[in-house]
């Protein structure tokens, strides 16, 4: 950001010089200096009913509310890709010498998860394959894995289906956002 | 008699339980068992089981976090050509063959994969042995 210059002392003074001025911390995070400092609420707006007793939040709900407050800002693709950067943290983190995902495998997943809806993509399970990513799905007997590869590969997505008694169905194709999409809703429908 | 045909005089008997080690934690994820446990890894050709799940740490020393149980009848139930076999120089260790390996080349998953995940499907957790009975 550049610095905001401030001059203010008399004329044919050495002080018409400019001066940079830092601005406080949280000043320097705002995208502009033009949003009013003071945000007008409506003067007729009443939360609580007068002569209500307000509720006083204890230290655990207080926390709880803050944290589910932060969680609420993060889309579940978001949500996704950290548990991704847990899991590659974590096996940089380990002994076992395994090779972690490259950063285009990442990218990879990162572009398809981007334009899922986030309305299909739930909470799948995060792990790591030898330097692949594998997301797994799972809704009562089927399955859906997305693959992705450290390689200049394109990833893949797998379904499989287990109903008691009969063989399982099974079937793996390139994963595109129309792919993944497709057996995405094919597993929650 | 051919290297590649399956020793059926050592077949372990359909009744059996045998348990599969879990050496990783993303073998077993919210309550139920993953086909990653059922994968071969690297130059693998068989995955190492036990009769019971103290024979099945015979050897290991790395951390363990419980393991798959499978009944043998189960196994041969699958028809993917899957048979688990006694391992001739200890009898209460045992290995189950006939697993296709991961392919390098990744278009080619389909199969490995659903056998992994059927065999995932007809196991059930057990969880780690307590200290003093490894």
């Amino acid at each position: 950001m550049s610095p905001l210059i401030i001059g203010t002392a008399s004329q044919g003074s050495d002080m018409w010089n400019p001066v940079p001025v830092s601005l406080p911390i949280s000043l320097q995070n705002c995208p502009t200096l033009e949003m009013e400092a003071i945000v007008q609420y409506p003067l007729d707006v009443q939360t609580t009913p007068a002569g209500a007793e307000l509720p006083v939040p204890t230290n655990d709900s207080f926390f709880r509310d803050l944290q589910g407050a932060s969680k609420s800002q993060k889309s579940t693709k978001d949500l996704i890709l950290d548990a991704i950067d847990v899991a590659v943290d974590g096996a940089a983190a380990s002994s076992e010498g395994s090779p972690k995902p490259s950063n285009a495998a990442i990218a990879a997943i990162a572009k398809l998860l981007a334009v899922v809806p986030d309305s299909v993509l739930g909470e799948p399970d995060v792990d790591l394959y030898y330097g692949e990513i594998h997301l797994e799905w799972v809704r009562d007997t089927r399955r859906v894995v997305l693959m992705g590869f450290s390689k200049d590969k394109q990833p893949l997505v797998h379904n499989y289906e287990k109903a008691k008694g009969k063989p399982s169905k099974h079937g793996t194709e390139k994963a595109t956002a129309i792919s993944l999409e497709k057996w995405l809703r094919w597993l929650n429908a | 008699m051919p290297d590649d045909v399956p020793n059926l005089v050592n077949l372990v008997p359909d009744d059996q339980l045998v348990f599969r080690v879990l050496t990783l934690p993303g073998w077993y994820r919210r309550g139920r068992l993953t086909y990653r446990a059922f994968v071969l890894r690297g130059d693998e050709e068989e995955i190492s089981l036990g009769l019971s799940p103290e024979a099945a740490l015979e050897g290991l020393n790395e951390q363990t976090y419980g393991f798959a149980r499978l009944l043998v009848r189960d196994v041969h139930a699958l028809d993917k050509g899957l048979t688990v076999r006694l391992k001739p120089d200890n009898p209460m260790r045992a290995e189950l063959w006939g697993l296709p390996p991961w392919p390098e080349d990744e278009d080619q998953r389909d199969i490995p994969m659903a056998i992994a995940e059927d065999l995932a499907d007809i196991s059930e957790f057990v969880p780690p042995l307590p200290p003093g009975n490894i």
